[in-house]
């Protein structure tokens, strides 16, 4: 039988199947629409993170620009009006700068953006002291000294600030192409995990569905080559343990019938070995028997012939001997009737036994004499039976009349055995209330024929239905001769014909017997 | 008539039946000297020799009359070992039973019975049996066991 792991009903397999595929596929889809989504905007807000970093740096380096610029027009402006101008570009150049500075240092950097950042403001801290200077210098009209302090002090501060505004502009350009870079990686590997888990899915769905096709189908062809079996009557084939609740219950209703029927076979192997058995015993008892009993028969008619050839002798004796009359009368009376009545009694005595064990040795080689089976002429066969109660028919005053028989199948001197006992029964249990009336019919019946041997004689009563069709049983052994053996052979000569006998009657109004034979 | 030598050994159980058998004989005109034995072992012991009992004279030509069913040993069994034996083989048996068993007599005729008589009940029959097997005993040649043969008076 299947294990327990085997024993998940296929339905629920297959159920399962699909729902982890639609599970699986709904996932993916969700993953893609959604998580693909969310990480686009994550991007997408981080890039705008760098680009502002990026926009502000350089507004920073702008305005600084702004200022250089500026404070190189106020050293060279000859004009009191132009020197002004100058200081309000330089003062708006500075809130622009300083503010985009704050703005920056207020965001999250990395430790290089924030030391980048840094060392701006310190070097924008350097730088006003030395425009101050610068312009108290061109103030004094020393335009050397302002030249040279721009070329040592001014110039190379302004340009390092620069220099690390840019590095810090191109490290946040840098920091966006990585986190673009970063982001189609990642976005590759979603898409790759989702195709490969589909496929992944789909592989199992396909497997899945192998097994259990596989699984049908093999439980298929092993039911094919059980039922095959079973028809050749092999019912000893087993079929193996099947996987799915529906397959393995089918296998084990198949085996448990190709068990029971085993076993019935066996038991009917027996019980006909065993009726095998006992019929040879039955008939061996009966063969010895009736041999045995036959052996003291023959010397009692023997003997009985013996006597009787004495007996004449006697007689031929006495007439010629010249006997004194009353003498010769006792001894005429003697040897002419009551010795010849005696042996008239062991005759009739010894003529029944014998035909009791012929009967009986009749009975006994029934089983074994083989059956001819042929197209039986019925009206011939029972004319015969008929002409062959002759004799006691005729002392009985018995009619009998015979419809037209159909024709049937059997072995001719069996049935004619069935009839002539029938009728002999008829005319034997007769009554003495009115003249015997025999009565022979038949009819088609399907595929068999029934003949009815009908008699107006003492008939059966019902509790004895059953009775007379068994051995040596005789509804009233004192009335009637016969040795009680008539129907067992009907019984049993039918039995082998393939044929049944049946009875109606009515004590007092007659009988109706009824044979069944296949019809030809 | 039967060559006058020849002595019928009637092997019978029964002694009634082997009255009727003597007299039957005797009826049909059948004059040899006729010798009862009541079972199987008598009949071995007569023919082989042997025990208590009498034994057959040697020279002596003798055709046996053989009922099947008999206690101890049955006719079969004497029939088998009677044509089994090389001398005693010569010997005419005819097996004289009740039964008419088609396997029976078979079964006799393959172990080499001569013949087989039926004992009917009815008397009439079983005379005219009889007189058939006495018409076969006129007509036989009996050999003479331990002899020379074939014997012409």
């Amino acid at each position: 039988m299947a294990g327990p792991a085997l024993r998940i009903p296929l339905r629920l397999l297959l159920a399962l199947g699909l729902a982890l595929l639609v599970l699986t596929v709904g996932v993916t889809a969700w993953w893609g629409l959604f998580g693909m989504r969310s990480l686009n905007e994550k991007l997408a807000l981080a890039h705008a993170d760098l680009f502002e970093r990026a926009r502000l740096m350089n507004e920073a380096r702008s305005a600084l620009s702004g200022i250089d610029r500026a404070t190189l027009n106020h050293v060279l402006a000859s004009v009191r009006s132009e020197m002004e101008a100058c200081e309000v570009v330089v003062r708006e150049s500075d809130a622009v700068f300083s503010d985009r500075l704050q703005r920056l240092s207020a965001q999250p950097l990395t430790p290089r953006g924030r030391q980048l950042l840094d060392s701006v403001s310190v070097l924008a801290g350097r730088i006003e002291p030395v425009r101050q200077r610068m312009l108290l210098l061109s103030a004094a009209g020393r335009d050397g000294e302002v030249l040279s302090l721009r070329q040592q002090q001014w110039k190379p501060v302004v340009e390092e600030m620069d220099a690390a505004m840019a590095a810090f502009a191109a490290f946040q350009d840098a920091r966006l192409d990585a986190e673009r870079r970063d982001a189609g990686i990642l976005y590759r590997r979603s898409v790759g995990q989702a195709v490969a888990a589909v496929c992944g899915v789909l592989v199992l769905a396909l497997l899945a569905y192998a097994l259990s096709t596989g699984l049908v189908n093999r439980a298929l062809r092993d039911f094919i080559q059980a039922t095959q079996e079973f028809a050749r009557g092999n019912f000893g084939h087993r079929i193996r343990p099947q996987a799915g609740r529906e397959l393995s219950r089918l296998a084990g209703a198949l085996n448990t019938m190709a068990e029971e029927r085993q076993r019935s076979d066996a038991e009917r192997e027996r019980l006909t070995e065993e009726l095998r058995r006992k019929n040879e015993e039955l008939e061996q008892i009966v063969y010895a028997a009736s041999h045995d009993l036959r052996s003291p028969l023959v010397s009692v008619e023997g003997f009985t012939s013996e006597l009787k050839t004495a007996v004449g002798d006697l007689l031929s004796v006495v007439h010629v001997e010249n006997l004194p009359e009353p003498l010769l009368e006792r001894v005429s009376r003697i040897v002419e009737h009551e010795i010849p009545e005696a042996v008239n009694y062991i005759e009739a005595g010894t003529r029944k036994m014998s035909s009791l064990l012929d009967g009986l040795l009749r009975l006994s080689r029934l089983g074994r004499v083989p059956v001819k089976l042929e197209e039986l002429d019925m009206n011939g066969l029972v004319a015969q039976a008929v002409a062959a109660l002759g004799y006691a028919s005729r002392q009985a005053g018995a009619t009998v009349e015979v419809g037209e028989l159909p024709r049937c199948r059997g072995d001719g001197a069996m049935v004619g055995q069935v009839f002539s006992n029938l009728l002999e029964n008829a005319v034997k249990y007769r009554t003495p209330k009115r003249a015997p009336f025999i009565r022979v019919t038949g009819r088609r019946q399907g595929a068999l024929v029934e003949y009815c041997v009908e008699d107006n004689g003492v008939g059966i009563p019902p509790r004895l239905h059953g009775k007379v069709f068994e051995l040596f049983h005789q509804v009233d052994p004192r009335g009637s001769p016969g040795e009680g053996l008539g129907l067992a052979i009907v019984t049993r000569i039918l039995g082998r014909l393939g044929g049944s006998v049946r009875l109606e009657s009515e004590p007092g109004e007659g009988s109706r017997f009824y044979v069944s034979l296949p019809a030809a | 008539m039967l060559k006058r030598e020849v002595v019928i050994l009637i092997a019978e159980d029964d002694d009634a039946h082997a009255s009727l058998i003597r007299r039957n004989l005797e009826r049909a005109g059948i004059v040899n000297e006729q010798h009862v034995l009541s079972d199987g072992q008598a009949v071995i012991d007569f023919l082989f020799c042997q025990g208590e009992g009498p034994h057959r004279r040697s020279g002596v030509p003798y055709l046996l009359l053989l009922d099947i069913r008999m206690p101890g040993v049955d006719g079969i069994e004497v029939l088998r070992r009677v044509k089994e034996d090389k001398e005693l083989r010569k010997m005419p048996v005819i097996m004289v039973t009740t039964t008419d068993d088609p396997r029976e007599v078979e079964r006799c005729h393959g172990l080499g019975c001569s013949n087989y008589v039926t004992k009917p009940v009815d008397y009439r029959q079983f005379v005219e049996a009889i007189r058939r097997l006495g018409l076969f005993l006129l007509v036989v040649e009996v050999p003479r066991i331990n002899g020379e043969g074939g014997q012409a008076d």
